[in-house]
């Protein structure tokens, strides 16, 4: 497998003033991702999937199983693995240009090679106008094209991406949305995309894989058959609104038990 | 560019008034003062307050007797003083604010000196550098330096920790997430210390010369000793717009230095 997890764990320890408290948020997650295949995870809020998505990044260590890429143990983040976070995090003081060459700074570039690789895909997602802008300056949905943008530059191998367009308006979602298909489509990108909208995972999932409230679990793993591209015509396929009601129960049982474990241990 | 971008840019203003002109604005509060001042000298007498005419030739006085090379000499040590406070105080500030053992170690005599009234330390330093150049630079060091450091570690401490990972997670080295996060994400924190410090800056050298009876502060103890009171008045005027230039200044370097900040309010 291209990127496997091998029952991941992970628990937080929170100081308290007298006592620490342990918060499992993650337990027991395995699955494989081949290359080039676009997975994504489906779970209700705080399940621990972003928490997830910086295990498999790099940027936190799992405290139980292990992550490979490619047989080799995730230690560290690396220029391999491209993150697109729940909140744009841009810096507020570069440009868009310069943002999205954040990346390349670590890459042997010359200048003039990673300010034209950067000004490429400011233009794939339609931002080349917007070059010497500064982030304030852009809508939510800029700004999120823009981060899109910083992790593709440096053109990993997997993209991370973690609620990418969740705090977008739906229109601007399902656009951006389409731009990600034709992106992906014409680079062969390992994909993990984190959602919690059913709809948007199935329109871009080879495989959606269900979470349970914490600590999360995988509760199910579903493959997704629709031909590409897909464009409109698959969400209104029948076989999408049965995946979709399929995947709605799931999340509702899954839920409900992390609810009645809570009330008795 | 495209349509979008230039609808941005070529947004229209309401229509000002000219009582809408902070030129305007700010000669009618100044005018009402100066007036209320005339009136106050008027009636208390030039034995307590000189009228305006009066400074205006004090301060042609001033230059006649040949008092601006001793003020620029007193400018030279505060710059040098405050210079080696940035100089100084921006490295430390910084890694008192990312550092938890630095700020342990250093913190707490930072924290104590910035409390200490550092007047009473004047003596001490006299007893250390004498009573010439290096003293006038200490003091004005000492003054200004504490500023620097207290705000510019407000500043690294607050550093949002999502832009740290987020460099982190583009393999962006630790040396470089210095330059490319800490120091830029504190500038505005560093700029408020800078400016604070300059003006206590003004205080410390004003001070450590009258201490010594030398530069401008000695010029200014003469002239209140002789009631020399235009002199003296505009003298202090003289130091005050200084102070003021100096600071205004240090917020031309801020938007210089900031430029997404400037072009975001103004959007
Ligand atoms: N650094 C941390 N320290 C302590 N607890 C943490 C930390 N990071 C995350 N958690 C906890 O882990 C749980 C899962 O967080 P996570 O951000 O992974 O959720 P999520 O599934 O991404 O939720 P959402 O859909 O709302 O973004 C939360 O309960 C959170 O409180
Ligand atoms: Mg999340």
């Amino acid at each position: 497998m291209f990127l496997e997890l091998d029952s991941v764990g992970r628990t937080f320890v929170l100081e308290r003033r007298k006592h620490t408290e342990e918060l499992c948020v993650l337990e027991g997650i395995s699955f494989g991702v081949a290359e080039g295949s676009f997975v994504a995870i489906c779970g209700p809020s705080g399940c621990g999937k972003s928490t997830l998505l910086r295990l498999i990044h790099g940027l936190q260590q799992p405290d139980a199983g292990e992550i490979r890429v490619r047989g080799e143990r995730v230690t560290a983040p690396s220029l391999d693995r491209g993150m697109v976070f729940q909140h744009h995090n841009l810096m507020p003081w570069r440009t868009v240009i310069r943002n999205v060459e954040l990346g390349l700074e670590a890459q042997k570039l010359s200048k003039a090679e990673a300010r034209s690789r950067a000004e490429r895909w400011l233009d794939k997602v339609g931002l080349s106008d917007f070059a010497s802008y500064y982030p304030a300056q852009l809508s939510g949905g800029m700004q999120q094209r823009v981060g899109l943008a910083r992790a593709l530059a440096i053109d990993p191998a997997i993209l991370l991406m973690d609620e990418p367009f969740g705090a977008l308006d739906a229109q601007t979602r399902v656009l951006l949305q389409e731009e990600l298909e034709r992106i992906w489509e014409a680079n062969a990108k390992t994909v993990v995309f984190i959602t919690h909208d059913i709809e948007e995972a199935l329109f871009l999932a080879d495989r959606v894989i269900v979470m349970s409230a914490r600590p999360g679990r995988i509760i199910a793993d579903i493959a997704v058959d629709a031909a590409r591209p897909r464009r409109e015509q698959w969400r209104a396929a029948p076989e999408f609104a049965q995946l979709k009601g399929e995947i709605w129960k799931l999340l509702r049982s899954g839920q409900q038990e992390a609810l009645l474990e809570e009330v008795s241990p | 560019m495209t349509a979008v971008a230039e609808a941005a840019s070529t947004q229209a203003k309401p229509r000002e008034r000219w009582t809408d002109n902070k030129w305007v604005q700010r000669a009618i509060v100044w005018g009402a003062l100066l007036a209320l001042y005339e009136l106050l000298a008027i009636i208390l007498g030039d034995f307590y307050l000189a009228s305006l005419e009066d400074i205006v030739s004090g301060f042609g006085q001033i230059v006649e007797e040949g008092r601006i090379p001793t003020v620029l000499t007193s400018l030279e040590h505060l710059l040098v003083g405050f210079a080696l406070a940035a100089a100084v105080g921006i490295p430390i500030g910084v890694a008192m604010g990312r550092s938890f053992v630095v700020d342990q170690v250093i913190g707490m005599y930072v924290r104590g000196l910035f409390v200490t009234s550092l007047a009473a330390l004047l003596p001490l330093l006299i007893i250390l550098f004498g009573v010439g150049f290096r003293f006038q630079v200490a003091v004005v060091f000492l003054f200004s330096v504490f500023f620097v450091i207290v705000n510019t570690a407000a500043g690294a401490r607050a550093v949002p920790r999502q832009l740290m990972r987020t460099a982190e997670a583009f393999c962006v080295s630790p040396t470089r997430r210095f330059t490319a996060v800490v120091l830029p994400s504190s500038l505005p924190y560093i700029v408020i210390g800078l400016r604070l410090a300059v003006a206590n800056a003004y205080t410390g050298m004003v001070l450590a010369e009258l201490w010594v009876g030398v530069g401008t502060g000695g010029i200014l103890k003469n002239m209140g000793q002789n009631r020399d009171l235009p002199k003296f008045f505009a003298m202090v005027l003289l130091i005050t717009a200084l102070a003021a230039f100096s600071s205004y200044l240090i917020r031309v370097l801020e938007k210089r230095l900031m430029p997404w900040a400037k072009e975001v309010r103004a959007a």
